[in-house]
């Protein structure tokens, strides 16, 4: 009964509720940016909906200077090497009041990334941003790994 | 053994663990598709069943929190909590092994919290607070005592 009804009220407000999920999850889709997004402004209204940029994309982001990349990955991970210019807002440690966040402006372009595509702290930092009136979130779906990988341009901080 | 046992103790114990799961209930039933996520972040379920967990588990969580809270049930409900802290206990320690790097979705919440030892010892300390409470044959404010 402890097991059998909670499930089945949650299944019942899974059902009526405005943001439900299926009950058969199935393969993630990445909903891609395409190339002639780029320019314009985007609202997202729902983390599910968040657009993921490709890596050439976000080097031509980085190149002409029009986002602000973020790193979504821990201290530890950011001083061992970033994209160079990402500033880092660990997921784990979000707060409203991280002075990283007072210098970015609420209509920017946002660019997130993790480690790779397996990781999700890009997509919690994106949800938390939109949370608090970021309009304009990507996420950098092949991460600090891929962006390695591609041989761009990267920097290593020093430790606090 | 006995002071483990004292019915303050337990009650101080009950307290807690109930607060917690009815906490994480809450906030995974908030957001059920971050929680779902999290969930397949693990990569030990299949992907079917991923959704269905993340709707049922918080629900769970939430009716035996508040059936402890409120003594319900008592052993019944611990025999679901602590089942429950058993699996979390070994999902954590599996990716600690595989070395991922992901949030335990334990609250569901934004701010994540980071597999590792440290999210292992917190559900040790809670299934044994668990056990302390399932041991206890005299509890204040209960409703029942089965």
């Amino acid at each position: 009964m402890l097991i059998v009804v909670p499930s089945v009220i949650g299944l019942l407000y899974n059902y009526i509720r405005s943001d439900s999920i299926d009950l058969l999850r199935e393969t993630k889709i990445i909903e891609w940016v395409d190339d002639t997004e780029l320019s314009g402004i985007f609202e997202n209204d729902s983390v599910s909906n968040i657009k993921s940029l490709r890596t050439h994309q976000v080097f031509e982001l980085f190149e002409n200077g029009k986002a602000k990349l973020i790193d979504a990955r821990d201290e530890w991970d950011y001083n061992d090497g970033h994209i160079q210019g990402a500033i880092n807002l660990p997921a784990y440690d979000f707060e409203i009041n991280n002075p990283n966040l007072s210098d970015l402006d609420r209509n920017s372009l946002i660019v997130i990334y993790c480690g790779d595509e397996e990781c999700d702290l890009s997509k919690k930092l994106a949800s938390g941003l939109m949370d608090i009136g970021f309009k304009n979130v990507y996420i950098y779906v092949g991460g600090w790994f891929e962006w390695l990988e591609s041989g761009y341009p990267i920097e290593v901080s020093e430790s606090k | 053994m006995k002071i483990l046992l004292n019915k303050y103790f337990v009650l101080i114990s009950r307290l807690i663990l109930s607060l917690v799961f009815i906490f994480a209930g809450i906030e995974k039933i908030i957001s059920p598709e971050l929680f779902a996520e999290s969930i397949n972040n693990y990569r030990l379920f299949p992907l079917f069943t991923i959704n269905l967990i993340a709707i049922t588990i918080p629900w769970i969580e939430l009716v035996t929190g508040i059936c402890l809270l409120l003594g319900i049930t008592i052993k019944d409900n611990l025999k679901i909590i602590n089942s429950l802290m058993l699996f979390f206990i070994l999902i954590v320690f599996i990716s600690v092994l595989r070395g991922l790097d992901i949030d335990c979705g334990c609250y569901g919440t934004n701010a994540a919290q980071k597999v590792g030892f440290i999210k292992i010892l917190e559900n040790i300390i809670l299934f044994l607070m668990g056990l302390q409470i399932y041991l206890c044959e005299n509890h204040l404010f209960r409703i029942n005592s089965k």
